[in-house]
C-alpha cells in the first residue's frame, strides 16, 4: 500500500502599508494582486492579502475600500502614524508561514512572490534567508536603477553597512524572522531614522542572509516631496543605533 | 659563508624553492641555486611560483639548458613568457617599460608586484590585495601559484574561478591540475566561455561585432563597458511590461532610462561603487591624508556622500587627517608626499560642473569632514574663489580665514608641493612650531601672518591658506 504524504500548504501574506497615498494606493493594490494571482497560477500556495491603513486620508481609504467585500483581503485602519508599527502591526494579524511587504505606492513585479517563495522552498541552508528582489527601478521624479546585492556574492562587503543600506524594506521571509526582530520605530523629530536599514543591520546581527530572487523586481515610486526617506534627509537624521558592528559582534 | 638575499635575484625565490623540493638544509643558499643550475635532474625545477620550465621549453623548443638559465641569459627574457599566465609583451606594454635593462618578470618580483602592476589583464593585483587581505611585502600572484594561495579565487572584478569553472568545465579540457586562469588562457580564443555574472558574452559580441578574442579580455583589454540595458533578462521586461499595464507609462521611462545610460557603469550605481572603494582603501590605509580632485556636484548624492565618508572616518577612528584640494594636475604631486593618502575623485560621479557649484561642493566637504586642517594648494580655482569660499565655511564652523601673503622677497610661486611637504612634516611631528618655521624659511612669509597661523593652531583650529 502506498502511503502519500501531503506537505502542510505553503501561505503567504501579501501586506500593504498605505498612508496618504490616494489614488496611487490604487496601483500598488492591483501590483499585490497580479502578483497573489501569480503566485496561486504557479505554485500550491494560500495567499491573502493584508491592508493597513495608517492614519490614513479619505481618498486612500476609499481606494482600499473597494476590497472589503473580498474574502482574500483583510483591511485594519489604525492611527499609529510610523511605517514601522504599521509593519509590526501588520505581522501580529498574521497566520501565514511567509510575509511579504509592499508600501502605498509602490508596485511589485508579477513574479516576485513565487519566485522568491520557490527559491526560498529549493534553498536547503540552516538558516532562514530574507529574500529581496533583483532589481528596483525607481520611477516618477528621479529614474534610476538599484540592484539588490546577495550576501553570497563577491559584491557584498559587510563594512558597507556601516554607512549604507543595501536592501529596501520590501522583503519576503518567513513570519517568524519578522516577529523575532521587529521594525524599530523611526524618531525623525529626534534625528533617528532608516528603520529598514536598521532592520537589516540587525537581522544580519543575528544571524540571518539576506540573499536575492534573480529574475525578480520591484517598481519603487520615488515622490518629489513627502517620502518618508526625504523627511529623514531633511532632518539630517542618523541610523537609529544597532549592535551589528558594536566590539563584541565586530 | 653566507649568501645574503640582497645578492640572489628576485627570480630565485629560496624560500619556495627550498620548501617545495625539500633541499637539504645542510646546504647553503649558493650550493642550492649551484645544483638548480646544474644538475640536470633539477632543470625542470621551478625557481619561484611563476616560471613554468615546462612551459618555457615547449615555447622555446632550441633550449637546450637549464631553462631557468636560457630565459635568464638570452634575449629570450624580453621576448618569451616566462609561463602562461606571464603575459611578457603586455606587461612592456602596459607599464612603458621597454627600456627596463631586465625581463619583465624581473620587474614584477622586483617592483612590479609592489607597485600593483598586473602580470596579465585577468590578475589585477591591487584586486587581489585588498580582497585577499596581503600584505605590502607578499607577492599576491605568487600565491595564486603556489601552494599557499589564500584561497585566491576571484583575480580581477571580471574573473571569478569558481564560476568559471562551474559553467565551462563542459565547454572546454578542464585541466583540474592547472588554475582557472590557466584553464582560460588556454582558451582564450573561445568566446563563448563565461568569466564572471557582469559580461554575458553572447550580448557582448551583439555589441562588439570585432570581437576575435574571448569578450571578457576584449572588454578589460579595450576598456568597454557593457551595456546596462544587457542586464535586463527577459523575464524581467515581461514584468516591466506587465507593470505598465497598472502604471502608465512605466515602461517607456524605464526603457528612456536604459537609454540614456547605456554605457554606464553597470549593476550598482556610481555612488555604491565610490563608497565602496572608500571604505576598503580608508580601511586598509588609514590615510593621515584625504586628496580630494575639486571636480565635484553639489547635488544631494554629493552631500550624502560627504555624511557618509564622515561615517567611514569614524568608523575607522581616524580623527587626524589633512584634506587637500589640489588641481588636477598636482594630484599626481600631492599624492607623493604623504605615507598614506587616499584620493577621491568626485569627477566619477559627476562630470560637468560649473565653478559656483564647486564652492558649494567645497562647502559642504568641510562642513562635514572638518578635518584638523584644510590647504588649498593654491589652485586656480581657489585664487577666483577663495573668498566666496572662506565666507561659506565661516558660516559654519569655528574655521577662521588666515590669507598668506608673500612678500616682495619671494616672487616665484611657491612650488604646491614642497608646500605641502612642509605641512608634512607638520603633522608627522603633530608641532605647530614646525610649519611656521617652514613657511618662514622656505617661502619668507611675514612673520605676522605666521604667528597669527601658529597661535590658531594651538588653539586647534583649522586654517584655510591662500595665495592672493
Amino acid at each position: 500500500m502506498k502511503i502519500k504524504i501531503f506537505k502542510s500548504l505553503t501561505s503567504i501574506s501579501a501586506i500593504i502599508n498605505l498612508h496618504r497615498e490616494g489614488e496611487l494606493a490604487k496601483a500598488s493594490i492591483l501590483s499585490a494582486v497580479t502578483a497573489v494571482d501569480k503566485a496561486e497560477e504557479m505554485m500550491n500556495i494560500s495567499t491573502r492579502i493584508i491592508i493597513v491603513l495608517d492614519a490614513a486620508d479619505p481618498l486612500t481609504i476609499s481606494a482600499a475600500g473597494q476590497y472589503v467585500s473580498n474574502n482574500k483581503f483583510k483591511i485594519y485602519n489604525v492611527n499609529l502614524k510610523d511605517l514601522s508599527c504599521s509593519r509590526n502591526f501588520a505581522i501580529d494579524k498574521c497566520d501565514t508561514e511567509y510575509v511579504a511587504f509592499l508600501d502605498g505606492d509602490d508596485l511589485w513585479g508579477e513574479d516576485w512572490l513565487w519566485k522568491a517563495i520557490q527559491n526560498d522552498q529549493r534553498l536547503n541552508i540552516e538558516r532562514d534567508v530574507i529574500w529581496h528582489p533583483e532589481i528596483n527601478f525607481i520611477f516618477e521624479n528621479d529614474n534610476h536603477i538599484f540592484f539588490h546585492t546577495d550576501m553570497d556574492s563577491h559584491d557584498f562587503f559587510i563594512d558597507y553597512l556601516r554607512v549604507s543600506n543595501y536592501w529596501t524594506a520590501l522583503s519576503l521571509a518567513k513570519t517568524r524572522i519578522y516577529q523575532e526582530i521587529p521594525f524599530i520605530k523611526n524618531e525623525i523629530k529626534f534625528g533617528m531614522g532608516f528603520e529598514d536599514w536598521n532592520w537589516n543591520c540587525r537581522t544580519i546581527e543575528k544571524g540571518f542572509k539576506h540573499k536575492v530572487a534573480i529574475n525578480t523586481c520591484h517598481f519603487i515610486r520615488n515622490k518629489k516631496i513627502g517620502s518618508l526617506l526625504s523627511k529623514t534627509n531633511k532632518n539630517h537624521c542618523v541610523l537609529t543605533p544597532h549592535n551589528l558592528f558594536s566590539p563584541n559582534t565586530d | 659563508m653566507e649568501v645574503k638575499s640582497k645578492y640572489i635575484s628576485p627570480l630565485f625565490d629560496l624560500d619556495y624553492f627550498s620548501i617545495k623540493y625539500n633541499t637539504d638544509v645542510n646546504l647553503l643558499p649558493i650550493e642550492v641555486i649551484y645544483n638548480f643550475l646544474n644538475k640536470e635532474d633539477q632543470f625542470y625545477f621551478k625557481p619561484n611560483a611563476v616560471f613554468d620550465p615546462i612551459y618555457y621549453i615547449q615555447n622555446n623548443p632550441e633550449c637546450d639548458i637549464n631553462p631557468f638559465l636560457h630565459f635568464l641569459i638570452t634575449e629570450k627574457s624580453k621576448k618569451s613568457n616566462p609561463s602562461l599566465l606571464f603575459d611578457t609583451k603586455y606587461y612592456y606594454l602596459k607599464y612603458n617599460l621597454e627600456s627596463y635593462p631586465f625581463s619583465a618578470l624581473h620587474h614584477y618580483f622586483s617592483i612590479g608586484f609592489r607597485k600593483n602592476r598586473n602580470p596579465n589583464p585577468l590578475f589585477d593585483n591591487q584586486y587581489v590585495i585588498s580582497r585577499y587581505y596581503f600584505s605590502e611585502a607578499e607577492n599576491p600572484f605568487s600565491s595564486y601559484l603556489s601552494d599557499n594561495d589564500k584561497g585566491i579565487n576571484q583575480t580581477c572584478e571580471h574573473f571569478d574561478g569558481e564560476f568559471f569553472k562551474a559553467k565551462n568545465i563542459d565547454k572546454i579540457k578542464y585541466d583540474k591540475s592547472k588554475t582557472p586562469l590557466e584553464n582560460f588562457f588556454l582558451n582564450c580564443t573561445n568566446k563563448s566561455l563565461v568569466t564572471c555574472r557582469k559580461i554575458d558574452p553572447a550580448l557582448y559580441i551583439i555589441d562588439n561585432p570585432d570581437v576575435t578574442i574571448n569578450p571578457t579580455l576584449h572588454y578589460i583589454l579595450n576598456n568597454r563597458k557593457p551595456k546596462i540595458s544587457n542586464l535586463i533578462s527577459q523575464p524581467i521586461r515581461r514584468q516591466i511590461k506587465s507593470a505598465s499595464q497598472i502604471e502608465n507609462n512605466l515602461s517607456d521611462r524605464i526603457e528612456e532610462y536604459l537609454m540614456m545610460h547605456s554605457y554606464s557603469q553597470p549593476f550598482i550605481s556610481p555612488a555604491f561603487r565610490l563608497i565602496r572603494k572608500i571604505i576598503e582603501q580608508i580601511g586598509q590605509l588609514k590615510p593621515s591624508c584625504i586628496i580630494l580632485s575639486q571636480r565635484s556636484d553639489d547635488t544631494e548624492l554629493f552631500r550624502t556622500f560627504t555624511i557618509r565618508l564622515k561615517a567611514v572616518l569614524e568608523a575607522y577612528k581616524l580623527t587626524e587627517y589633512l584634506v587637500l584640494i589640489p588641481d588636477d594636475n598636482r594630484i599626481s604631486h600631492s599624492c607623493t608626499f604623504t605615507h598614506s593618502t587616499f584620493t577621491v575623485d568626485m569627477h566619477e560621479l559627476e562630470p560637468k560642473l560649473k565653478n559656483k557649484h564647486k564652492v558649494k561642493v567645497l562647502n559642504n566637504l568641510l562642513m562635514s569632514l572638518k578635518p584638523r586642517l584644510f590647504i588649498n594648494l593654491n589652485t586656480d580655482f581657489g585664487k577666483k574663489y577663495i573668498v566666496d569660499f572662506g565666507r561659506g565655511i565661516a558660516n559654519y564652523s569655528s574655521i577662521l580665514d588666515i590669507d598668506l601673503i608673500r612678500t616682495d622677497k619671494q616672487k616665484e610661486k611657491p612650488q604646491c608641493k614642497y608646500l605641502a611637504l612642509s605641512f608634512k612634516k607638520y603633522y608627522e611631528l603633530g608641532l605647530t612650531h614646525n610649519v611656521c618655521q617652514n613657511l618662514e624659511s622656505d617661502y619668507q612669509y611675514d612673520s605676522a601672518v605666521l604667528n597669527r597661523i601658529e597661535e590658531k593652531l594651538r588653539m586647534g583650529l583649522d586654517i584655510i591658506l591662500s595665495e592672493n
